[in-house]
């Protein structure tokens, strides 16, 4: 049987009735304002509302918990939510003092830093998350991005081989790790990572990404028949036509002239990264938001 | 690859960052959420599942899915590398859905509606029969209802795994939707990112109104088969939604989080719609129209033209802003352009929904620019009509407020009919089924100017003028000095008291002493009255005589029975 206002509170909070849950929460908190359970039912309800008060009734209620961790990870996500990342940051901090192994929490931090500029602390923080779970997989995900975003792509690579090793078919991951090797000159490598893309990646019309990934690396180490092949191929699953210039660059590389004026380098390689970044976002942006 | 790593098995946590694909901003997520899928670093549109699009668009568990018994049909059995019924089951473990699209009923701010959604997600949004039958099913019920019917769509075309089927649901959404435009239902169609080929060919951009958000792609053919067809680099932003608005292909671009207000509020306008009833208009404290031209006071005409002319006279959206409530612009002739020479939309007078639209000008040499001093291309002609007809499909009245110099005289406004355009409104202006007030507020200059003004009540603010032509221009073509425009203005009897003889005029807005500009609010209070005036005059008038009176209107001009001569000037000889 529910009976205490908190517990009354937090079912309709899990049954995603926050005004509800809000205002049963505030009038418990009028007979005692010191309950830590109706003020973090208050404060996540509040979050949830969208109100700026939220973390008002989380940090009352770390302040009388202290030892309290959901209470500072809640309040975190309330200061998040609002964008005052140094709060958020040292909310987690306490959090984690009390709970060092919540991988999630590392996290956090890790991406709060990265937000707020701090890519080194970024990546100490995402690396004691990796240590903590070698199997986490938004761990791994997340030290990816950021060595990326900080354009350490060789550590990159190695994050993203490991994430690799444990969802070997992650379209997303075997992406990004194609490009890293673009990036770093391994043109065999990202060769290789699109032909599995190919295989994994079983979208309708994705092919052309792929074959444009693999034309891009022969290019890279001028491999221009293979290249042509791969063109050719290309233009065979191309119904948008977004190959036919590249064809015609390649074609005039082999035989010195094509049917109709070739692009210049610089355009191939500008066409070439759109369709890499459309590829992603189409992966990316499918994940939902 | 690089060695294993020794963890026997994956643990994943809930992902609470986004990686915004626009500005590689690392967003938390339920921030993201909260923004109601926006990116607050850059404003970047995320792309929103159908689950999201429900929770933001409509009131709180007001969506009922009706689209249970939907599912695609492999009428040819098709396969690729993959067959189709296989792909089908990667799409809907991926999506929850069995096909691309749902529809149902729901409300937004509490006015209820049909809606169609279709889901980028499961296929690329293609449409299949399924999906064709999610749109024809809600435009049916729509018509079947009387409700209005929202379609919101999210499509790379149609769906090739079904051939020629897949072909057919153009045509299948394209009769629905004309079906409802005969019922006269209100039909919105929203173009999310992106919607292509044969769902932007049918029946999405088939909408009375085609509501967009920043930066969705929309278009018919793929931005590089353009390119590599032309062989021309494509302009920045091309075919994003906001360029289609500049071209004149949308209605209205509104960022996300207005989208629901607006459309709660175009929602509310055409419930208005549906009050015909005089009661419904509002009460009134400015002075009443002047209908004896012995009261108007005599101004030296020129005197008139300058004043009609001045840089701080009230223009149209200043009158649309102090007359009306809630005013909703539209723009875009849905053809070629936006001509902000023209503007027009939706404005709530008392309880009454009308059309109100007319010539901008601008204050500053800047907006003046920006608005072509007021004189519009064939486009802004065709965006007028189109909202003209809009009012007379919804059984709204129309107001129209004149305020141009004329029509612009230029290369591309005569290569695209600007002719064409004016004649085609005067003539429909003279059969809209609806009240038609049309008052010239400033320079009622020529056939420009009567594109707009083919009314059942014409009026003009005192210190406006109407005229054949120019005075500058009568001047230099019948005078042969363009320095007799003042003379020219008195011989073509431009003003208020002597158009009002000639019944061209059927009534005289007072204006404050010293002219419009010195009080706008009081020259709006007036022209509110009048408007209010004649619309309570009109309302009750049944279609076909309102029509049929607005012929005779006009069909007396120049019939030397019926057509009353002005006296001669005394100065005519000088």
């Amino acid at each position: 049987m529910i009976d205490a206002p908190a517990d009354q509170a937090r079912a309709l909070y899990g049954a995603g009735d926050f005004r509800a849950c809000r205002e049963l929460a505030l009038k418990g908190l009028a007979d005692d304002p010191n309950d830590v359970n109706l003020l973090r039912l208050a404060g996540t309800a509040s979050a949830e509302l969208n109100l700026p008060e939220a973390s008002d009734y989380l940090k009352r209620a770390v302040d009388l918990d202290p030892e309290n961790a959901d209470a500072w990870r809640e309040l975190a996500e309330a200061y998040l939510v609002q964008n005052r990342l140094s709060d958020a940051m040292g909310a987690i901090q306490q959090a984690l003092e009390l709970r060092p192994d919540d991988v999630s929490g590392l996290i956090d931090l890790g991406l709060g830093a990265l937000a707020a500029g701090r890519t080194d602390e970024a990546i100490g923080h995402l690396q004691r998350a990796v240590e903590r779970d070698p199997a986490s997989i938004s761990a791994r995900r997340a030290l990816l991005d950021v060595f990326r975003a900080a354009g350490r792509n060789e550590e990159a690579l190695k994050a993203a081989e490991n994430l690799l090793q444990l969802q070997p078919d992650d379209v997303l991951t075997t992406i990004e790790a194609a490009e890293l090797n673009l990036a770093l000159g391994s043109s065999q490598a990202a060769v290789l990572e699109y032909q599995r893309l190919l295989t994994i990646d079983d979208e309708p019309e994705h092919e052309v990404y792929a074959y444009h990934g693999m034309i891009q690396a022969e290019i890279q180490r001028d491999q221009w028949r293979r290249a042509l092949d791969l063109a050719i191929e290309a233009t065979r699953v191309d119904r948008y036509g977004r190959t036919t210039d590249l064809l015609a660059y390649v074609v005039t590389q082999v035989f010195g002239t094509a049917d109709r004026p070739a692009p210049t380098r610089a355009e191939v390689d500008a066409a070439l990264a759109a369709s890499q970044s459309e590829h992603r976002r189409l992966h990316s942006e499918g994940l939902g938001f | 690859m690089a060695s294993k790593v020794e963890t026997p098995a994956k643990t994943t946590e809930q992902v609470q960052w986004t990686k915004c694909p626009s500005c590689d901003a690392f967003v938390y997520h339920k921030r993201l959420k909260r923004n109601l899928g926006v990116c607050p670093e850059c404003n970047y549109h995320f792309r929103l599942p159908v689950q999201e699009r429900i929770a933001t668009l409509f009131d709180e568990g007001s969506f009922e899915d009706l689209s249970g018994d939907i599912e695609p049909v492999d009428a040819l059995q098709f396969a690729d590398s993959k067959p189709y019924a296989a792909r089908l089951v990667d799409a809907e473990r991926k999506t929850g859905r069995r096909e691309g699209a749902l529809y149902g009923t729901a409300t937004i701010g509490g006015r209820p509606l049909v809606v169609s959604i279709m889901d980028f997600a499961f296929i690329g949004g293609s449409m299949g029969g399924g999906v064709g039958e999610a749109i024809t099913r809600g435009a049916e019920l729509a018509r079947e209802r009387k409700l209005p019917f929202l379609a919101i769509s999210a499509s790379g075309g149609a769906r090739m795994q079904e051939g020629c089927v897949s072909l057919m649901q153009l045509a299948k959404t394209s009769a629905a939707v004309a079906r409802l435009h005969e019922e006269g239902v209100l039909f919105i169609s929203f173009l999310s990112d992106p919607t292509y080929g044969g769902v932007s060919a049918s029946f999405a951009t088939l909408g009375d109104l085609l509501i967009s958000e920043p930066g969705s792609y929309i278009g018919f053919a793929g931005p590089k088969v353009i390119e590599q067809t032309i062989r021309q680099q494509l302009p920045e932003g091309f075919q994003t939604a906001g360029f289609l608005l500049d071209h004149g292909q949308l209605d209205l671009v509104e960022p996300r989080e207005n989208l629901k207000n607006s459309l709660r509020k175009i929602l509310e306008l055409h419930a208005g719609a549906a009050n015909g009833n005089p009661d419904g208009l509002p009460d009134t404290s400015g002075a009443a129209p002047i209908t004896n031209p012995d009261e108007l006071s005599v101004r030296n005409p020129w005197e008139v033209v300058q004043l009609s002319r001045h840089t701080e006279r009230p223009n149209t959206l200043e009158y649309i802003s102090h007359i009306f409530d809630d005013y909703q612009e539209f723009f875009g002739d849905r053809l070629f352009d936006e001509d902000a020479a023209i503007v027009g939309g939706l404005a709530r007078l008392g309880e009454l929904t009308v059309m109100a639209l007319g010539h901008q000008k601008g204050h500053t040499t800047a907006e003046m620019m920006e608005r072509n001093f007021g004189m519009p291309n064939p486009e802004g002609y065709r965006k007028a009509l189109r909202l003209m007809r809009y009012a007379a499909k919804f059984g709204m009245p129309i107001v129209t407020f004149v305020d141009t110099p004329g029509a612009y005289p230029g290369i591309g406004a005569e290569e695209r009919g600007q002719s064409i355009a004016i004649a085609q409104s005067i003539m429909e202006m003279s059969r809209f089924p609806v009240p038609v007030v049309v008052v010239v507020t400033g320079e009622g200059g020529s056939g420009g100017a009567l594109a707009l003004a083919v009314g059942d009540r014409v009026m003009m603010m005192e210190n406006s003028y109407y005229s054949v032509i120019s005075p500058e221009g009568c001047s230099t073509i019948l005078f042969k000095d363009a320095a007799q425009a003042p003379r020219a203005a008195a011989a073509l009897r431009v003003t208020a008291p002597d158009l009002l003889r000639l019944k061209i005029m059927d009534a005289i807005v007072p204006e404050p002493e010293g002219g419009a500009h010195t009080d706008a609010l009081a020259a709006a209070q007036n022209l509110k009255t009048a408007i209010v005036t004649s619309l309570r005059e009109l309302l009750d008038t049944p279609p076909d005589e309102l029509v049929e009176r607005r012929y005779a209107r006009f069909r007396m001009f120049g019939n030397a029975d019926q057509q009353p001569v002005l006296p001669k000037l005394e100065s005519a000889n000088e």
